[in-house]
């Protein structure tokens, strides 16, 4: 999935946390204007306030009516009130009463109505009476609203961008992982040419990717080497092996047949057939693995396939004892190449006789599986053990119990080779007793 | 026991076709394997011309009458592909033996298919190339068609796909019909079992030694009497051959 991918790049990562970072900021900054401002106001109304009430109690019980009526028509955000010490109202139009208020001389919040914030004092006269000055503060609300709003709306906004650039960002750095992932997901399958792509912009991804690329040089330098050494002993011993062959036989031929000499030459011909069959089969894994995926492939009938296979080793399994038994679900085709599925079954079945006592069996069957049809070779000899499985298709493993038969350990890896170039699964499992190989092949629509 | 350096050219001679002994075109650029095949194929009886280069295999090949070419795949002025194709459509049936380096069924097909008549992979045992080439050569002389088979006491009959020893009636499976039917077309001929397999099964991998071994003894066992020499018998070192001691 595209999105759940987006999500845990990194750079989208980073440009979320620098729009949450940067929305943070701006919300603190915006708190600490509106902070400082109201602060600010309410301070200058408060000493408005005082200063008012000072004025007012300086000229006494004669003066404060008509101090009071001048300082209200001069300030309309002011308004005064003044109680008898009995609590009657002697003056002012405030709408407050002296119990709304305590009578300490103190500014404090209150209201003048509904919706009509406001800070007043309410103080005792130095000749008794009770004088209460209110100042409107419907401003400092104001702000307050204005610098929430903004907070909103730029937070909103901020978020959006954070988010949008975020997923802007990051759709490119991971089309290139998805590049990557597909390119890396065929060396693992075995196209070891391939190489992680480099956007050439010199970042940290490409970085990697060139570590990565230079990484896979070396190990395909390697293997290459490991496998041609191999292969170019095998290559360049073959000639002359078969030269000295020709010449052990001519050598042994020359002899009469009763001769010791001639005996001794003809097993040395054998044993020159021997490794010459083992260079052979060794050369042959190596051009089907240099094949790679170009495959004739056509469509084989499964079912004609194990006859065909049952009808060859029949006389071999009789030799030995063993019963050799074909069971095919009909009208089961594969695409693949019949002519190494043919070989790749054929060494299976070899084995597979080879390795079981007589009186024994093996048994080839098909099966449908939920991939496509599966082939399975099952013998009822000794098994291979579980920490030998892995080890069986290597080429030349010969399991140490069966050092003293004879073939040449390459069979297998024939196999494993001939499956792979299919893409078709390979398995070994135990029959107890015995061994049991799939062959999981994909149908032809796969 | 006889040895196999002169095993076929009585029977050669007896088919009668050619008085002469049988004439084979090697075309191979490489002068060491050229001798081997030339030296090999002496051996066997056959008069052997080397040819190292394209151009003049060709020519040779179009000139004389030869009864085999064994021709290298690759060469350094023609392909061997080429050889072989234009062999074929100028006419010339002369039986080839395509020799490659190149193992892969899709290079034997394409050298079957260009005009090669059999495919060797080298290196190869020159005893397997002797008796490919004289399988190559009788084929030619021997009348392909015939569907009644005769060799010493031995009858097939490919129409009734009846086998009859004597007078005694030998019940065969299907693939063993197709194995006596290679033997007695190639009667006195070394038939190796690369070869056997690929003509009666049609296979071209290594079917391991005894594969082909218990098949040749199970109709050794339905042809001969108890205690009676073999009519099959076991070419030590290269495969097997149906003659009558």
């Amino acid at each position: 999935m595209l999105t759940s991918g987006l999500w845990r790049t990194s750079t989208f990562r980073l440009s979320a946390l620098f729009g949450a970072l940067y929305a943070l900021g701006i919300v603190l900054l915006l708190g600490l204007v509106y902070i400082r401002t109201a602060t600010y106001l309410t301070g200058r109304s408060d000493r408005i306030i005082r200063a008012e009430a000072d004025v007012l109690e300086r000229g006494g019980p004669q003066d404060i009516l008509s101090a009071m009526s001048r300082a209200s028509s001069r300030d309309p955000f002011s308004r005064f009130a003044l109680y008898a010490a009995t609590g009657e109202r002697v003056a002012g139009d405030a709408p407050l009463r002296p119990a709304d208020l305590p009578l300490n001389g103190q500014p404090r919040e209150t209201r003048l109505g509904p919706g009509i914030p406001a800070r007043a004092l309410g103080e005792r006269t130095p000749w008794g009476e009770i004088l209460i000055v209110a100042r409107d503060s419907r401003q400092i609300v104001e702000l307050r609203h204005i610098v929430l709003s903004a907070l909103i709306w730029s937070g909103a906004i901020i978020a959006i961008l954070g988010l949008a650039s975020g997923i802007g960002l990051s759709l490119r750095p991971l089309a290139r992982i998805r590049a990557m992932q597909a390119a890396s997901d065929a060396i693992t399958s075995g196209d070891f040419t391939r190489r992680l792509p480099i956007a050439g912009a010199r970042d940290e991804l490409d970085e990697l990717a060139t570590i990565a690329n230079q990484m896979m040089d070396e190990a395909e330098r390697l293997m290459i080497q490991a496998r041609t050494v191999g292969e170019g002993v095998a290559h360049e011993l073959r000639s002359p092996l078969t030269r000295l062959r020709a010449r052990l036989d001519r050598a042994a031929q020359g002899l009469e047949a009763d001769d010791g000499r001639r005996r001794l030459l003809e097993a040395c011909v054998d044993e020159a057939d021997g490794v010459l069959r083992r260079f052979h089969a060794l050369l042959r894994i190596a051009a089907l693995e240099a094949r790679g995926r170009g495959l004739a492939r056509s469509k084989v009938a499964l079912e004609s396939v194990l006859e065909q296979i049952a009808e060859l080793y029949e006389p071999l399994a009789a030799e030995r004892g063993l019963w050799l038994k074909a069971h095919s679900v009909p009208g089961l085709v594969i695409e693949a190449d019949g002519e190494l599925i043919f070989e790749a079954l054929s060494n299976l079945v070899d084995n597979g006789l080879k390795f079981t006592p007589a009186g024994g069996e093996v048994r080839l069957s098909t099966a449908v599986g939920p991939a496509g049809p599966i082939i399975t070779v099952a013998d009822t000899g000794p098994g291979i053990a579980e920490t030998e499985r892995a080890l069986v298709t290597r080429r030349f493993y010969r399991s140490p119990r069966h050092a003293q038969s004879s073939g040449h350990g390459l069979g297998l890896s024939l196999v494993a080779a001939v499956a792979d170039l299919h893409g078709f699964g390979l398995e070994f499992d135990d029959a107890a007793p015995g061994t049991i190989v799939r062959l999981t092949c994909r149908g032809p629509s796969g | 026991m006889r040895s196999n350096d002169w095993p076929d050219l009585a029977g050669l001679l007896a088919v009668g076709a050619a008085p002469s002994l049988p004439r084979v075109l090697t075309i191979e650029d490489d002068e060491a394997t050229a001798g081997e095949i030339a030296r090999e194929l002496t051996a066997h009886g056959f008069t052997v011309d080397c040819a190292a280069r394209g151009e003049e295999g060709l020519r040779l090949a179009k000139d004389g009458a030869y009864d085999a070419i064994t021709l290298d795949r690759m060469l350094p002025d023609l392909d061997g592909l080429t050889i072989a194709s234009s062999l074929k459509s100028g006419g010339v049936d002369t039986p080839i033996l395509m020799i490659s380096a190149l193992d892969d069924v899709d290079e034997r097909v394409r050298g079957l298919r260009a005009g090669g008549d059999d495919y060797l992979t080298k290196p190869f045992a020159l005893a397997e190339m002797a008796a490919r080439v004289e399988v190559l050569v009788r084929r030619r002389r021997a009348d392909a068609e015939r569907l009644l088979l005769k060799y010493a006491d031995l009858e097939l009959d490919l129409v009734q796909h009846a086998a009859r020893r004597g007078t005694r009636e030998i019940r065969l499976f299907p693939k063993e019909i197709k194995l006596l039917e290679l033997f007695m077309r190639n009667p006195g001929q070394t038939l190796t079992r690369a070869m056997i397999f690929e003509r009666v099964w049609g296979y071209s991998f290594d079917p391991g030694t005894n594969l082909i071994d218990v098949h040749i003894k199970g109709l050794r066992q339905k042809l001969d009497a108890p205690g009676s020499a073999s009519l099959i018998q076991t070419v030590r070192g290269a495969g097997y051959c149906l003659r009558a001691d």
